[in-house]
């Protein structure tokens, strides 16, 4: 099974990119694939270049290095990545030391700048993870990613669990690190509006496949592929009358349809949508998207 | 562990601290043993040697002066069954710890590297586990020797594989675990990640197996013992003085046996609260069911 298939993207210094999506459709696979921590027995082909080197090449060693130091993952559940018997200090000074030799006291003081960064209290620093909630551990996880001031962060819905107050002052928080240390942004989202406010540019995933990518006007305003079009549509506003859905359900990926995946879905699909794969073709400027009939759409 | 028994006052609260009770009795009782015990463990100690019972040498029915009686060469059964409990709990001690030293990194790496290894190490643990536990002891206690040290590794063999087992299979769930995925992304070493991410949660399901496993080892300790492969006289031990004593049964000698057996059990059955008790405490899914 391919949970992913053919997907190419390039970030470049201090960008942000927003990767959106149904559930299943591989996001949080391509997180996991670009450290490396995808579960056993499943097989990364192609190439994934980071400041030059190919990770795929590097020995296990160099790639420990990488994770965490230069790329970041902050997950999605933050109610489990924690370890439940290790304080918020231990997991610190774990993480700090697993890279750079500092001493103890040179890693905590590290360590409270990054959660005073997030708003923890530093005072709280010695406390177990069930003794705080879930906002505040999602929280203590960025903090955690962020202490050692990686380059790409990729954020695997870091808000999805966390009130909207939260979600604003942690948005906050990426973004002046995106301008401060010009890091770049990988965030993985169901929340279209995030991308809007954060992103520069938003790569459309469907079953696996990039559907459509563009910066994040473009996308908004002059989406092309009809997934895009139908999740723009879907989006409540203020003045949303009726809601929008998108009929049917996501493919299973064991056996995906037959050429453009989203063809049993596709209210404007053509008998050729169900034999031709359609190409991931420029059809702006610095818009690509994956629809034979693309050009009808513009 | 401790305040957790304390809150609880369920049966497996009831239990555990009966076990624990019966368990730290026995410990007390091994370390006082040169104090309490009336008569040294070996040697004749019978008032009447000139034997009062034809049929089983010098021995003598409980009296004021032998509580539990004397055996066939007049020594105090009291005092053997005092001294008895340091050779039980020793032997006991070096098998179960032992086990848990080997089982416990092992089957930790077993479990957190996978694949082939793993599948390796699980045949050559399966292998051992599908033997009959006395029968393996017997075997390695008759290559290594006898003593109380011996009889402990022939012990360890035994309980190896149960350790690893349940160590291994708690590590493929831990594993899992999204922590341990997130330590993996923020560059945690492995060693790192089995010893400090994994190690901690596996070890809870550990004091359980622990305490059934030792109640065990002490029967297959007195079992050997009793085959003639363990303990040699006349180092006081109770399943050796009951295989002795067993001879002289149908003579209606019954204090010989009938006292170190009871010992046995009574150390069996506490061990076996404690780690039943534990286990109730421990096991959420359990507790869970209670409530």
């Amino acid at each position: 099974m391919h949970a992913l298939d053919n997907i190419s993207l390039d970030v470049t210094s201090g960008e942000s990119i927003g990767i959106v999506g149904e559930t299943g459709s591989g996001k949080s696979t391509l997180g996991k694939a670009i450290l490396e921590i995808l579960p056993p027995r499943t097989e990364v082909k192609g190439r994934l270049v980071f400041r030059g080197r190919e990770l795929g090449q590097l020995d296990n060693a160099r790639i420990r290095h990488i994770r965490g130091e230069e790329i970041a993952l902050i997950f999605q559940d933050p109610m489990t990545r924690l370890n439940p018997l290790m304080t918020i200090e231990d997991h610190f000074v774990e993480t700090i030391k697993a890279h750079q030799r500092v001493s103890r006291q040179e890693a905590l003081a590290r360590a409270e700048a990054a959660l005073a960064s997030m708003r923890v209290p530093e005072s709280r620093i010695s406390n177990y993870p069930h003794e705080f909630s879930g906002g505040m551990r999602q929280r203590i996880m960025i903090a955690l990613a962020l202490v050692l001031n990686p380059s790409l962060l990729v954020a695997d819905e870091p808000t999805t669990s966390l009130d909207v107050i939260v979600e604003a002052q942690i948005l906050e928080i990426l973004e002046d690190l995106k301008r401060t240390y010009k890091m770049s942004l990988l965030l993985i989202t169901h929340n279209l509006g995030i991308v809007a406010e954060v992103c520069d540019r938003v790569a459309v995933f469907y079953a696996g496949k990039i559907v459509e990518v563009g910066t994040v006007d473009d996308i908004f305003t002059r989406p092309i592929h009809p997934y895009t079009r139908l999740l723009l549509q879907s989006i409540i506003h203020l003045d949303t009358k009726e809601l929008h859905s998108i009929d049917g359900a996501p493919p299973d990926l064991v056996s995906p349809p037959t050429g453009c995946r989203f063809h049993p879905r596709c209210p404007y699909a053509q008998a050729v949508c169900r034999e031709k794969i359609p190409p991931l073709d420029q059809f702006r400027q610095d818009q690509l998207a994956a629809c034979l009939f693309g050009k009808d759409f513009l | 562990m401790l305040p957790m028994l304390e809150k609880r006052r369920t049966l497996a609260g009831v239990m555990s601290w009966i076990g624990l009770g019966i368990l730290v009795a026995f410990i007390l009782i091994a370390v006082l043993a040169p104090i309490i015990a009336p008569y040294p463990a070996v040697g004749p100690n019978s008032q009447f040697l000139t034997p009062p019972n034809p049929l089983c040498g010098a021995c003598a029915p409980p009296s004021f002066s032998h509580w539990m009686g004397t055996d066939n060469l007049g020594q105090d059964v009291f005092s053997r069954v005092l001294w008895g409990a340091q050779t039980s709990l020793e032997v006991m001690a070096i098998g179960v710890i032992l086990a848990l030293a080997v089982g416990f990194p092992v089957g930790l790496y077993s479990g957190y590297v996978g694949g082939s290894i793993d599948k390796a190490i699980l045949l050559v643990m399966d292998s051992v586990y599908a033997f009959p536990g006395l029968l393996l002891a017997a075997l390695v206690a008759a290559m290594l020797g006898k003593g109380p040290f011996n009889i402990g590794i022939a012990i360890t063999v035994i309980y190896i594989p149960l350790y690893y087992r349940v160590t291994r299979n708690q590590t493929l769930s831990v594993r899992e675990e999204t922590y341990v995925e997130a330590a993996r992304s923020l560059g945690a070493k492995p060693w790192t990640i089995m010893w400090v991410y994994i190690a901690y949660n596996v070890l809870i399901t550990i004091p359980v197996i622990f305490a059934l496993s030792a109640a065990d080892a002490i029967l297959t300790a007195a079992g050997l013992s009793y085959l003639g492969l363990g303990i040699q006289l006349p180092t006081p031990d109770w399943g050796l003085d009951l295989s002795v004593a067993q001879q002289f049964l149908t003579d209606g000698a019954w204090w010989t046996s009938f006292f170190p057996g009871l010992m046995i059990i009574i150390l069996t059955v506490g061990l076996s609260f404690l780690g039943e008790g534990l286990n109730d405490l421990i096991n959420p899914l359990l507790k869970k069911g209670r409530a």
